[in-house]
Formats: structure tokens, C-alpha cells, sequence
């Protein structure tokens, strides 16, 4: 609905939020022989839509069904409640979709089973679509990968299984299950984004030199500064 | 006894109240000077000194207790014009300071052009260190040091005047946060460094990180607004001692103040519900609304009892500033 409404209404345009891809955890608490069942609302925050002519969309934050309304959890009350060791949660370099008004980017959140044998519930949707983008953005061809939701399993024999379905697995102590949220939708064409623009998300991370050249047509050199005449050249092939 | 003094800096007026030796109380008012606050404290002291038919060195060196409300830190945290600042986080956390709690603000979730908060250390300068304590206070991976001189060499390179340190679990292990503290010292010298463990030991790793950023953010300008404040008073000849009014309404020393600026956000505010409870019970009453409008901004808090309601963690300019409970 909302991409239609864009349509309508381009100089509103605002994109898509990224969808729920998340992993809820159950076991026995080692420290209090306790059952526990642990929603992780933290999987949830993911990149906010662009909102044309305003702004970028907010980076982990979310998600598409709550809007913001959600609240994540603090990673030390998680740990505390529950027998979890969060060992990364943080923003996705590349998953936000770009635009002349970029998505916000989605978060990294890997999660170790700690002393106990664990059942993980992967549900969601999304990880084959990513957060739909209007009036010209878009993830460009190869990249969808990093912008859609995403569940890994690292086993303790060192592989590392890619879960796309929804389905009920179990962890061995020590192992970790990483989620990818989605990035969110841009709005506009990513090649006449602001060269400056796309420079300050590759300086603060949120997108890669690589990343700048591939989907905005920015070419960044080895001091962060716009190669102007090398961006030129790159934006006019396409 | 002698003369006393209190004033009270805000964003509009700079307000002085003079109490003499009998008890009697009598008030003064001059605009603020918020590129430089001292002036308007100055022409404050002259307000009082050409009352009383004498100088402000006079003045002062008969004065006995002189007693400060401030809104300089609050400002420079609600105008964005706070030090450039750098984090340090247990690696895999430096984004919880952005991430918050992955929420908007009651009232605007369904505005699509609410604006997400002003980030009072960007993201390049929050840096990650290898370290890692448990919830039970034990040592899973032990502190990396390099990684703290690594993060000094980009703090120096990108010209960071104050650093803060948070890691998870710390106020269960303090060590790591403390040698952290120790190499920025030795890397950084005369940068102000904040540890965690000294600001705000307890439990919420968003909460904690968040405060601990917002003093980095406002203490390098807090400290020089005390020295100047200090410097001009000392050099009018006053030898008393000078007492900065908190957000919890207490008083404490310049010293203590610049190290643990967070507490001086409301330091203006905070003494206005104390003052209407004073002025309550000489009339007999305990159970008050206090009303106090600035220019800037009103104040309002309701006093039960004969106590003043106390919040421990207030967002302000969107981000949380915790106080220990």
C-alpha cells in the first residue's frame, strides 16, 4: 500500500521498513535449573524506509509491523534474564538499500548458547525479499543477499548452516545463532545521491568503498575523499 | 556571618540573590551572556556592589558561601555544541549507543519524519575493544590492550578532546574499564576520559553507555565555564568557597562537578522545586506544584509529602542520562 501511495504521491514517497526475521530461544537455565522462553524483540529492530525530500531511513530500529513502537531489550537485562551471551549486536555494513534517499541499515545480532543445550524457533519472513524501495531505488544486481533477513547457525565443528525456512533447530552449548535484519528501502535514484552524502556513510560505516561504487556510483579514494572525476566517469556508463 | 550569594544562570536572564548578614533577601537581574557567562555574573556583582554603596572587591571579600545554578551543560547537550568525543565499547557493542533500544519517542511513532537522535559520538569514533566479563562478574576474554592504544591513535588523529569508557558487565569487574582508563591517560594526556564504573556503576548497558557519553559529551565545557567562573571570583578577592547546585538539588564543589558533568544537566532546574518546597512549609503546606518559567524553557514537578519527586534516568535531546539509584 505504501508503494502505491508513493506512486501517487511521489514527492511523499516513503519506502518500505524491513520485514521480521528473528529467532525466539528455550532451554534450562544451568544457573537456576529453570525453563525459560525468550522472545528476542532485539532480532527485530531493522532498517526504517527512506522518506523522500526529509531523510534517510533510521538504522536499527523497528520494525515494519511495529514502526518504532517495539523496544529491543538491554543486551545486560537479556544476559541476566536469561543464560544468552550476546557477542555482537550492531549495525550491517551494506544492508541498507540505496537510494537518493538511502534505507536505514539492519543489525548483526550473534548470540551464543551459554552452558545449556538450546532449542532456537527461526520465524519471519523476508529473507528472500528485501524491504521494497520506490521512484527509482533499489538494491542493484548481486546484493539482495545483504539487504534481506538472514539466520546462520555456527556449529561447534566450525560449519556454519544458512537457515531460509522457518523451523525449530537445536544448539549445543557454545554454539551461536547470528541473525541479519533487513536493511530498508530507499527512495530515488541512488546515482544522483549527494557524492558527500555517500562519502559520510562510508567514513561512519554503514557503507562499504566497495559498496559506494557498486550501488551509488560513488568512487571513494584510500583517504575517504570523493574521487570526483572517477565518480563522473563511473555515473555516466551507467 | 556575612554575605551570601547565589546565582543563577539561564538561557535567557542570569539572576543573583543577595541574603545579608540580617537575613534579609534581595534580588538581581541582568541578561545572560551565553558566549560569555561570566560577563553577566560580573555585571551582576556590579548590580549588587552600586546597591550597596560599595565595591565588588569589597563586596566579595565579605561574603561568606556563594552558591551557582548552572544551564551551561544543559544547553551544549540540547544545542548539540558539546566537545567532539570518543567511545570505547566491549567489541560487537560500539552501536548500542545509537541503537538505543531500538525505539521512537512516545508520540511519534507513526510520524514518518521524526528525525532520529543527534549522536553524540558518530560512529567512527566509537571503538571497539576486545574484553569480555560475564553476568556473574567472571572473565571470559581478558582485556586486549592494543586495542585501547589503537583507539587512542584515531582519537588523537581525529583531534578528540574527551573519551568515554563502557563495557559490559563492568560495574561486576571494574579492572578492565580502570587499566582501559590508565593507557587513554598515558596516551592522551589532558584528555578528560570518563570510565562507567566511576559515573554510573549499575546494571543497563544502553543506559550506562548512553550517560557516559552524554559527560564526555558536556564536561570539557562544563570544566571551563567552572575555571572561568572560579578565576574571575578568586580575582575579585572573594577566598570563600563556591558550591554548584546538582540535578538531585544537592550542592558539590567545582572539582567534583567537571569530573561528573552529567549531574550538572539540570543543575538550574534542580533548585527551583527546593526553593518552592521552602517557601510551602512556611506557609504549612507539603503537598505543592511548583511552576518555574525561564525563557528558555518551564519547569514543572510536583512535591508529595514534603518530598520532591526524583527521577533516576531522564531522556533528554533523546538520549538517556541515568543517575545511580
Amino acid at each position: 500500500m505504501r508503494d502505491t501511495l508513493s506512486l501517487a504521491l511521489p514527492e511523499q514517497a516513503a519506502a518500505c521498513w524491513g520485514h521480521c526475521s528473528a529467532v525466539n530461544c528455550a532451554g534450562v537455565d544451568p544457573r537456576s535449573g529453570r525453563e525459560y522462553v525468550h522472545m528476542m524483540v532485539s532480532c527485530l529492530m531493522c532498517g526504517a524506509g527512506a522518506v523522500g525530500g526529509v531523510m534517510d531511513g533510521w538504522h536499527g530500529v523497528g520494525p515494519q509491523a511495529g514502526l518504532g513502537g517495539g523496544a529491543a531489550g538491554d543486551m545486560e537485562l537479556i544476559e541476566y534474564q536469561f543464560p544468552l551471551l550476546v557477542h555482537r549486536y550492531g549495525f550491517a555494513t551494506d544492508s541498507a538499500n540505496p537510494g537518493e534517499w538511502r534505507g536505514g541499515c539492519g543489525l548483526v545480532h550473534e548470540v551464543e548458547a551459554l552452558d545449556h543445550q538450546m532449542t532456537a524457533v527461526i520465524w519471519g519472513e523476508g529473507r528472500r525479499y528485501p524491504a521494497s524501495s520506490v521512484a527509482g531505488a533499489g538494491p542493484s544486481a548481486g546484493t539482495v543477499r545483504d539487504k534481506v533477513g538472514r539466520v546462520e547457525i555456527q556449529r561447534a565443528d566450525g560449519t556454519v548452516e544458512h537457515v531460509e525456512r522457518n523451523c525449530v533447530l537445536s544448539l549445543a552449548p557454545g554454539e551461536r545463532f547470528v541473525t541479519r535484519s533487513a536493511g530498508g528501502g530507499g527512495v530515488g535514484d541512488p546515482l544522483v545521491r549527494d557524492p558527500e552524502a555517500v562519502r559520510a556513510d562510508v567514513v561512519e560505516g554503514f557503507v562499504s568503498v566497495g559498496g559506494a561504487r557498486a550501488e551509488y556510483g560513488v568512487v571513494i579514494d584510500d583517504r575517504l575523499q570523493v574521487d570526483d572525476a572517477g565518480t563522473a566517469a563511473e555515473r555516466g556508463a551507467r | 556571618m556575612g554575605y551570601r550569594i547565589g546565582i543563577d544562570t539561564g538561557g535567557t536572564f542570569t539572576d543573583l540573590i543577595l541574603f545579608d548578614p540580617d537575613g534579609r533577601v534581595e534580588l538581581f537581574k541582568t541578561p545572560s551572556t551565553p558566549a560569555e557567562p561570566p560577563l553577566a555574573i560580573r555585571t551582576g556583582l556590579d548590580l549588587i556592589a552600586a546597591q550597596l554603596e560599595t565595591s565588588v572587591e569589597d563586596l566579595l571579600g565579605s561574603c561568606d558561601l556563594v552558591i551557582h545554578g548552572t544551564t551551561v551543560a544543559l544547553n551544549a547537550l540540547l544545542q548539540c555544541k558539546g566537545a567532539k568525543a570518543g567511545l570505547l565499547c566491549t567489541r560487537g557493542h560500539e552501536d548500542s549507543l545509537e541503537i538505543r533500544n531500538g525505539h521512537k519517542e512516545d508520540g511519534h511513532r507513526y510520524d514518518f519524519r521524526y528525525p532520529p537522535a543527534p549522536m553524540l559520538v558518530p560512529r567512527r569514533l566509537r571503538m571497539p575493544v576486545t574484553e569480555r566479563v560475564l553476568s556473574d562478574g567472571s572473565v571470559r576474554t581478558p582485556l586486549i590492550e592494543a586495542d585501547v592504544v589503537d583507539a587512542a591513535a584515531r582519537f588523537r588523529a581525529e583531534g578528540v578532546v574527551a573519551v568515554g569508557v563502557s563495557f559490559m558487565w563492568s560495574f561486576l569487574h571494574p579492572e578492565h574499564e580502570r587499566r582501559a582508563g590508565e593507557i587513554l591517560a598515558a596516551e592522551l594526556p589532558g584528555v578528560h576520559v570518563t570510565l562507567s564504573v566511576d559515573l554510573l556503576p549499575q546494571i543497563r548497558e544502553y543506559t550506562r553507555t548512553s550517560t557516559v557519553a552524554v559527560n564526555a559529551y558536556v564536561a570539557p565545557g562544563l570544566t571551563r565555564y567552572i575555571g572561568a567562573i572560579e578565576e574571575m571570583l578568586v580575582g575579585l578577592g572573594y577566598r570563600g568557597p563556591i558550591r554548584y547546585v546538582q540535578s538531585n538539588g544537592g550542592l558539590t564543589s567545582g572539582r567534583v562537578l567537571a569530573r561528573r558533568a552529567v549531574s550538572a544537566l539540570n543543575s538550574g532546574p534542580a533548585a527551583g522545586p527546593s526553593a518552592a518546597l521552602h517557601f510551602a512549609r512556611a506557609l504549612g503546606h507539603d503537598d505543592v506544584l511548583t511552576l518555574d518559567m525561564g525563557g528558555t524553557s518551564t519547569d514543572i514537578s510536583l512535591v508529595r509529602g514534603g518530598k520532591v519527586d526524583l527521577v533516576k534516568d531522564v531522556d533528554i535531546a533523546a538520549t538517556a542520562s541515568g543517575s545511580r539509584s
